[in-house]
């Protein structure tokens, strides 16, 4: 998958325009989860949505094996259905409340022509097992399920067609603790099992640690810095980045006593009216002259690291 | 000491279609004056019913403590009438809300919302309050207070929203808050600012403050002692090192696996709690976290275990702890 300078801007009034995302490029490598972090409003979903084609770019380009997924013929067009799919943060919301869970699973299998009559049967049990829910539930609606049932039906449903690409928009942020931790332990062994491709999309940075092998973070539109988890949570090179990390609570009494927070003031500012270069300057220490008047461009700085900051 | 807040044997039950839910079954919490404690536990535990029967915010029906108190200072809440309970409600004991959209009123400018509190227990000097209201936006980090007094709720941020309710919460300096998730509906980083501002406000104003919370992890930086729990009932209380370092029940133990924890390498994997909570109409006899419990005995499933004192304010309800448990060696179930 390969994100090319991708942007997308929502028009809100005649001379009022939100830009959602400003202009990002990524890559993201077969088998691999990239984990896309970033708070409220800083345009992460809305990079998931344009990626499986929920939203048109405005600008920019986003290929799947070298196809445009969105400038392409309408037989690739349709066989991207099968490559590409997605996991909603809202199970609640995602899940037609009209269908058994059967016909939830079983549907795409239907419109894609894979399987008729008793296969789709055999196939949506497969997939219940797959996802660790019991058999029975084929026959059941999404209100008689729990929160973490219904994500493992949204998991079922997007591997029904057995895709290699799933984004996965915060797909454990409406769960509590104990059930967040056995999605997340699904979602790691589903994707060794089937060698799925994920973008995992999230606002905990420690749930993104555990599921992700390189982490980008978007700070208003923009990507502000992109590495190997493990450099990336050891040693922070962008200023939004070394804040936000100081900022995951420590489940260790004595190891958060000891460590240095960095509280950040203010609010991320609006997407509408964004401030004159790097977007994180009016909240940035180390704010300095250059800062306020240029946007900095993402540089490689070697070993699969690459920031945005005029600083670092 | 006098505890400034006990709660002592507080049962709460909702009546629903299904049956009868028991919320809370016979809890008790002690709050010194400036002690901040943690309740911990994950949706449906009951948590949040037992912190809004302190004040009896839960309405009735379907709600109805059926047996217990909630003291403040000596005096009995739970025996107090609606205008009594409203003279402490915001004077006394300040709540701050989960979330902020629904709790604050999205027709009122927010400047009269604080002010109104103020008023009504007593300060009709509304030039005077709005003066106070000023300070107190300041003071729980408003940028610009002069301006967002004039605001609605719907011009102001998640974060500033929440912000606006510690104000209203803070207007009449009460001696107990109680901040419900007061986190969840916002980002990591003002997640930190709020939670800054309230060990703030507890050390240097001696507040005692009673947060509510699911994130085992916004614990172990702002509050002495914990308490864990489950189905309804405390299961575990200790000092946050006692509870987050060496955790007696398998419950806390697990909730402490299930989480993914940056002092940790991610290539450990995570070891959640199997299955799921019960919801507790009529629930089987036995300990309610017994299936999903690996440690379980056959005691577990036949008698809902008692609690055991291990030390000084750590209490643990688990037959594990059961003093003779060690050398009995039990079979499991």
């Amino acid at each position: 998958m390969e994100i090319k300078n991708l942007s997308k801007y929502f028009r809100l009034a005649r001379n009022l325009v939100l830009k959602a995302v400003d202009g990002i490029s990524l890559e993201i490598y077969p088998g691999e989860t990239l984990g896309l972090v970033g708070e409220s409003g800083c345009g992460k979903s809305t990079v998931g949505k344009v990626v499986v084609r929920l939203y048109r770019p405005t600008a920019g380009e986003v290929l799947l094996e070298g196809v445009n997924v969105h400038n392409c013929g309408k037989r690739e067009s349709r066989s991207l259905f099968k490559k590409m799919q997605m996991i909603f943060q809202d199970p609640y919301a995602s899940l037609n409340p009209r269908m058994t869970v059967g016909e939830i699973i079983g549907e795409p299998l239907e419109i894609h022509g894979l399987a008729r009559g008793k296969e789709i049967r055999e196939r949506v049990e497969d997939l219940l097992d797959t996802v660790g829910l019991d058999r029975s539930f084929t026959g059941r609606f999404p209100h008689e399920l729990s929160g973490g049932q219904r994500q493992r039906v949204g998991i079922a449903r997007a591997l029904t067609v057995e895709p290699k690409f799933i984004v996965c928009d915060e797909p454990v942020s409406a769960l509590d603790v104990s059930i967040q931790a056995q999605v997340l332990n699904l979602l790691k062994d589903l994707q060794q099992r089937f060698g799925l491709t994920l973008l995992f999309i999230s606002h905990n940075l420690s749930v993104v640690r555990y599921v992700s092998r390189r982490v980008a973070v978007m700070y208003l539109g923009r990507l502000v810095e992109l590495a190997p988890c493990r450099e990336l949570y050891a040693s922070p090179a962008h200023p939004y980045t070394r804040a936000l990390i100081s900022a995951i609570p420590l489940v260790d009494p004595g190891a958060e006593a000891q460590r240095r927070r960095i509280v950040l003031g203010g609010d991320v500012p609006s997407p509408i009216n964004p401030p004159p270069g790097c977007p994180f300057s009016p909240r940035c220490r180390e704010s300095a002259g250059i800062c306020t008047e240029e946007a900095p461009a993402l540089r490689n700085m070697g070993d699969g690291r690459y920031v945005a900051c005029h600083r670092a | 000491m006098q505890p400034l807040l006990k709660i002592e044997d507080l049962n709460v039950q909702f009546e629903t279609r299904a049956g009868v839910l028991q919320a809370v079954r016979g809890i008790n919490l002690e709050i010194g004056p400036g002690e901040a404690l943690a309740l911990v536990g994950e949706s449906g535990c009951g948590k949040s019913a037992a912190a809004q029967s302190v004040l009896k915010l839960l309405p009735s029906p379907p709600a109805r403590i059926t047996r217990g108190g909630v003291f403040f200072a000596g005096e009995n809440l739970t025996a107090m009438s609606e205008k009594e309970l409203q003279r402490v409600r915001g004077r006394d004991i300040g709540f701050i809300f989960q979330d902020p959209m629904t709790s604050l009123n999205p027709t009122m400018k927010v400047g009269r919302q604080v002010v109104e509190v103020m008023y009504r227990h007593g300060e009709k000097d509304n030039k005077k309050n709005r003066e106070r209201a000023l300070e107190i936006f300041g003071l729980v980090g408003i940028s610009n207070p002069g301006r967002r007094l004039d605001q609605y709720p719907h011009q102001l941020s998640g974060g500033m929203r929440q912000r606006v309710m510690a104000a209203i919460a803070l207007a009449c300096g009460p001696r107990l808050l109680i901040a419900d998730e007061p986190t969840t509906a916002v980002d990591v980083t003002i997640q930190a600012q709020i939670m800054e501002l309230l060990r703030d406000l507890q050390k240097k104003r001696g507040m005692s403050v009673l947060l509510i919370t699911h994130d085992l992890s916004l614990v172990a930086g702002f509050a002495r002692r914990v308490a864990v729990m489950y189905a309804g009932k405390i299961i575990e209380t200790g000092t946050a090192e006692e509870v987050m370092n060496s955790p007696a029940h398998p419950y806390t133990r697990g909730l402490l696996a299930s989480i993914p924890r940056l002092e940790v390498r991610p290539e450990e994997r995570l070891a959640p709690v199997p299955g799921r909570p019960p919801v507790m109409i009529n629930p089987p006899p036995g300990c309610p976290f017994r299936p999903r419990c690996p440690e379980a005995m056959y005691i577990c499933a036949k008698i809902e275990p008692g609690e055991t004192i291990l030390g000084q304010g750590r209490i643990v309800s688990c037959w594990l702890a059961h003093p003779m448990a060690a050398e009995s060696r039990p079979e499991r179930l």
